[in-house]
């Protein structure tokens, strides 16, 4: 319990620490936030730039004069009332944005972490477990590629392939328009079959990258005693490579598991573009396009708070699942 | 063993389960008289014009001008108004009898009266209209501000905005504020103007109740409140998800009989590459990305029946001067890099589909210049066929000169500078890279310097740069000359370049001030004689005087399929010249009038 209380003061300290940061760092950020906006105007309305510039502040009800120190004090007046921001371009609070976007966004993370993990776990013992021979060469040699390929580029592939060329996903969306969101098995198979694409895209290079963690930790156990004497038992050995080898060897693969989870709720955005996918990624393109301040601050605000969470919670799993983490 | 056989079974079913369901899906989406489309739109929807995003790419197909202007044959095609007259500074718009909002109530003299008063009121614009009242209920009359220009009347008529933006009776609670806010900030803006000083208390009511007045308006969301956004265009936003906006037909349209389109359907523009998948695989009927050569060669063969249209964008990419820079006021050296740019190979490497910029730099956009600029003066003037020998020449005679193939200046100073360019313009960077490598293969010594996202606005109106890749004469909201050339000697060319423009340069017609040039053309422009003297005048300054080197015309390739719809223009038909600034507004026209439709 104490454990779990001195880590949980940590972390409020560390996310004060992150948000003041992220604050700071977005409001500092060069640019105009109403130049976008001006510059349309400006064109359609046959404008000075300048007058335009006036009337997009009026429009984005964006207050240069305010000092930055006061909006940030807002800001986490704001944040600890569980307000995460206010979007300036789309006139509404970031939590209403995220509200409707986050459920895609994890409902794709999360199948895609389960079964990138569970993939690359099972082929990077594998791997290790015929270590030296050819299928442990061409694993390590395959993966290595495939982790280095950016998920956005295969989203192209497999869109290209998949929608256009084979026809067996649709091509981007959550669900067609003309669909009521409901639980009916149709709509739940259309969101299934819509999630593919970008679920396909993000796991693949995921694979690679825990299959060869997965072989890199994997090693070092086979050296332990307990490895031996099983061996020397006469254990069988699917039984070493899955009771003795690959639960001991994806320990520290828990913690990596969690922060990876963390940092996929926001750095999917190009993958999420390329399918059209309704997810937190788009969202983040606009903020960026933008320089919607409020929204940009809101969603890596949320991404902190995911890293943090998610690292908190994998030290717990961590302590839960391995004891000499409590007895240290 | 029994276990794993399990799984596998498992997997199989659940494959089948979502693999059988395909055929099915698609069959759902799929509508024979859907127009499908890419565009972008506000989500959360609020339906309220006054939010920054608005309805996005539904604007043109939601809200009805008095009529559509085609730039390449000059002619106006009414809608919302059955005709207008012109007397001084008076338009009066003699609306449609037969327009009604899409909730069935007559559309009248009052809701533009009241949409006036809120644009006024919530955009600050457009003052130039000083009085707007209705004689009748089909008949509402525009008087001008005394400095407004003659071409504001243009504005008035084909801005989306100016007519169906606010019905009253969605709106009308707010109506009082909305005159109150507007005539206040009309007083204070004419006051200004007239260098009359405006009181900080009246300054400080007009913020008040200007604010007040925004924090209620903003606030409202007619598609929340309502669950409808009644409007008098053609199609009412309907069914809105974060990734596809569909628009139903307003059954009250005075077109409705004609058009046969049910439904505009719409999906997001979330990236190019989404967009050339949505095309060639037919689930979009149009759209307008940029793309490489060999994509289009792809896409025509994947997709037989797209086609591809490309019109003058109204725009042109130009190599820009800082004239704060020593280097650059020496006419000599604009002169020289005029002559050394090889234009069509800056175009080809960077948007293939554009128009070349010519061989006279006159301010007017190549693709209309044969409209505007007569024989007789481009005689007169200097043409730039790409030619190193006369630029070397130029510098020669001008006393510059060449050691180790490096240019120095009469001072002895090498000729280097920096060009600037903006990263995320892909095509700007190409243009950059290229017209880079032509100087330094001149004997220039320059290099490329990318601004980063977001920055361009401050780097450009800081000066913080030499020269630059920009937008040159643009002929956005009024395609005229005249636009081009506010752009170049009065607004933001002139502000980014610091070009001289209120100095006076010689012409084969005497000395004149470019800046007072635009002035003059701005009270003339409806005098057609007039404008054209007075445009023969600026395009020979601006094309001896260089404020910028022009390097091609920007186009907008329009991609449309004839897989399920017919009736497309022929590639000479004047209505395309329709799409730019508001390509919707094309389609918007040729479904209602019941011109393109399903086959």
């Amino acid at each position: 319990m104490k454990f779990i209380l001195n880590r949980l003061i940590y972390l409020l300290f560390v996310l004060f620490i992150a948000i003041s940061g992220i604050f700071f760092l977005i409001n500092k950020m060069p640019g105009d936030p109403a130049y976008g906006l001006a510059v349309s105007i400006s064109q359609q309305r046959n404008m000075d730039i300048n007058k335009a510039l006036e009337i997009a502040h009026q429009m984005m009800g964006i207050d240069t004069g305010e000092p930055l120190f006061i909006r940030y004090v807002k800001f986490l007046n704001q944040f600890i009332r569980g307000n995460i921001g206010y979007s300036t371009y789309y006139q509404t609070t970031v939590n209403e944005i995220v509200a409707k976007s986050l459920p895609w966004t994890l409902l794709v993370v999360f199948i895609s972490i389960l079964i990138s993990f569970i993939i690359g776990v099972y082929l990077g013992a594998f791997s290790a477990q015929k270590r030296g021979r050819a299928v442990d060469i061409s694993i390590s040699f395959v993966s290595s590629i495939i982790q280095a390929i950016p998920p956005f580029v295969l989203a192209v592939l497999i869109l290209f392939v998949g929608a256009i060329k084979l026809r067996i996903i649709p091509l981007g969306g959550a669900y067609p328009v003309d669909m009521e969101p409901s639980l009916s098995m149709d709509f739940i198979i259309s969101v299934i079959k819509h999630a593919i694409g970008p679920i396909v895209a993000i796991s693949i290079p995921q694979i690679a990258v825990w299959t060869l963690a997965m072989r890199g930790n994997t090693p070092q156990i086979m050296e332990e005693d307990y490895i031996r004497f099983a061996m020397i038992r006469g254990v069988k050995d699917s039984t070493i490579a899955r009771k003795y080898i690959r639960n001991n060897a994806i320990l520290p693969l828990v913690a990596s598991l969690a922060i990876a989870f963390g940092y996929m709720l926001g750095g999917n955005t190009l993958v999420e573009s390329i399918f059209n996918y309704p997810g937190i990624g788009f969202y983040f393109g606009k903020a960026i396009a933008l320089r919607d301040y409020g929204l940009l601050t809101g969603l890596f605000s949320l991404i902190v708070v995911g890293v943090i969470i998610a690292t908190f919670l994998a030290e717990i799993i961590y302590s839960l699942i391995d004891p000499r983490v409590k007895v240290k | 063993m029994k276990k794993t056989l399990i799984k596998i079974f498992v997997l199989f079913m659940s494959l089948t389960l979502i693999f059988s369901s395909f055929n099915f899906s698609f069959a759902a989406t799929k509508k024979t008289s859907d127009l499908k489309l890419a565009s972008d739109w506000p989500y959360p929807f609020h339906g309220n014009p006054f939010g920054p995003g608005a309805v996005g790419g539904a604007w043109w197909f939601v809200y009805e001008p008095f009529a559509y202007y085609i730039p390449q044959t000059g002619q106006y095609i009414p809608r919302l108004a059955e005709k207008w007259t012109i007397n001084g500074s008076k338009l009066t718009v003699y609306l449609r009898k037969n327009a009604k909002w899409s909730d069935g109530r007559a559309f009248t003299a009052q809701d533009v009266v009241n949409t006036v008063a809120f644009i006024q009121a919530m955009w600050q614009w457009p003052y130039e209209i000083q009085t707007v009242r209705a004689i009748n209920p089909n008949t509402v009359e525009f008087t001008l501000w005394k400095d407004a220009p003659t071409s504001f009347m243009h504005t008035i008529l084909t801005d989306g905005a100016m007519g169906s933006l606010v019905p009253y009776h969605v709106y009308s609670k707010w109506y009082g504020q909305a005159r109150q806010v507007a005539e206040l900030g009309k007083k204070i803006f004419y006051d200004t103007q007239s260098g009359k000083t405006v009181s900080d208390e009246t300054k400080k009511q007009y913020e008040k109740l200007s604010s007040a007045l925004r924090d209620q308006v903003n606030k409202f969301s007619p598609y929340k409140t309502l669950k409808r956004m009644p409007v008098v265009g053609a199609y009412e936003p309907t069914k809105i998800i974060q990734s596809e906006m569909v628009l139903s037909k307003n059954k009250y349209h005075w077109l409705a009989n004609k058009n046969t389109t049910e439904r505009v359907v719409f999906r997001r523009w979330s990236s190019n590459e989404f967009v050339w998948a949505s095309l060639v695989s037919g689930e979009l009927d149009a759209a307008h990305p940029n793309m490489p050569k060999d994509v289009v060669e792809q896409l025509k063969f994947i997709n037989p029946n797209l086609n591809v249209k490309t019109v003058s964008d109204l725009s042109e990419i130009a190599l820009i001067f800082n004239f704060n820079n020593k280097l650059f006021k020496d006419l000599n050296l604009r002169k020289a890099i005029a002559y050394v740019i090889d234009k069509n190979k800056v175009k080809d490497v960077s948007v293939w589909q554009a128009n070349p910029a010519g061989q006279y730099y006159t301010g007017v956009l190549s693709s209309m210049q044969s409209k505007w600029v007569n024989s007789a003066t481009l005689s007169k003037m200097t043409k730039y066929t790409t030619s190193a020998a006369s630029a070397e020449n130029i510098l020669k005679k001008a006393g510059y000169t060449k050691k180790d193939n490096q240019w120095y200046t009469p001072s002895n100073e090498p000729v280097e500078f920096v060009l600037s360019v903006y990263g995320p313009h892909n095509d700007w960077v190409l243009a950059a890279r290229e017209v880079v490598q032509q100087l330094n293969k001149f004997g220039f010594k320059v290099e490329m310097k990318l601004i980063p996202d977001g920055m361009r606005d401050q780097v450009m109106r800081s000066g913080e740069y030499e020269c630059a890749i920009e937008f040159g004469s643009a002929w956005w909201g009024y395609p005229h000359p005249m636009t081009g050339y506010a752009r170049l000697y009065q607004w933001d060319i002139a502000n980014i370049t610091a070009f001289p423009s209120k100095e006076k340069f010689n012409t084969p017609w005497g000395e004149y001030s470019p800046f007072d040039l635009v002035e003059e053309l701005r009270v003339n422009i409806n005098n057609s004689k007039k404008a054209t003297e007075i445009i023969q005048k600026l395009a020979y300054i601006t094309n001896e005087y260089l404020p910028v080197v022009p390097l091609f015309e920007k186009v907008l390739p329009i991609y449309y399929s004839s897989a399920r719809l017919t009736g497309w223009p022929s590639a000479q038909d004047g209505r395309w010249s329709l799409a730019p600034g508001g390509i919707e507004r094309l389609y918007n026209l040729l479904i209602t009038e019941g011109v393109l439709k399903a086959k």
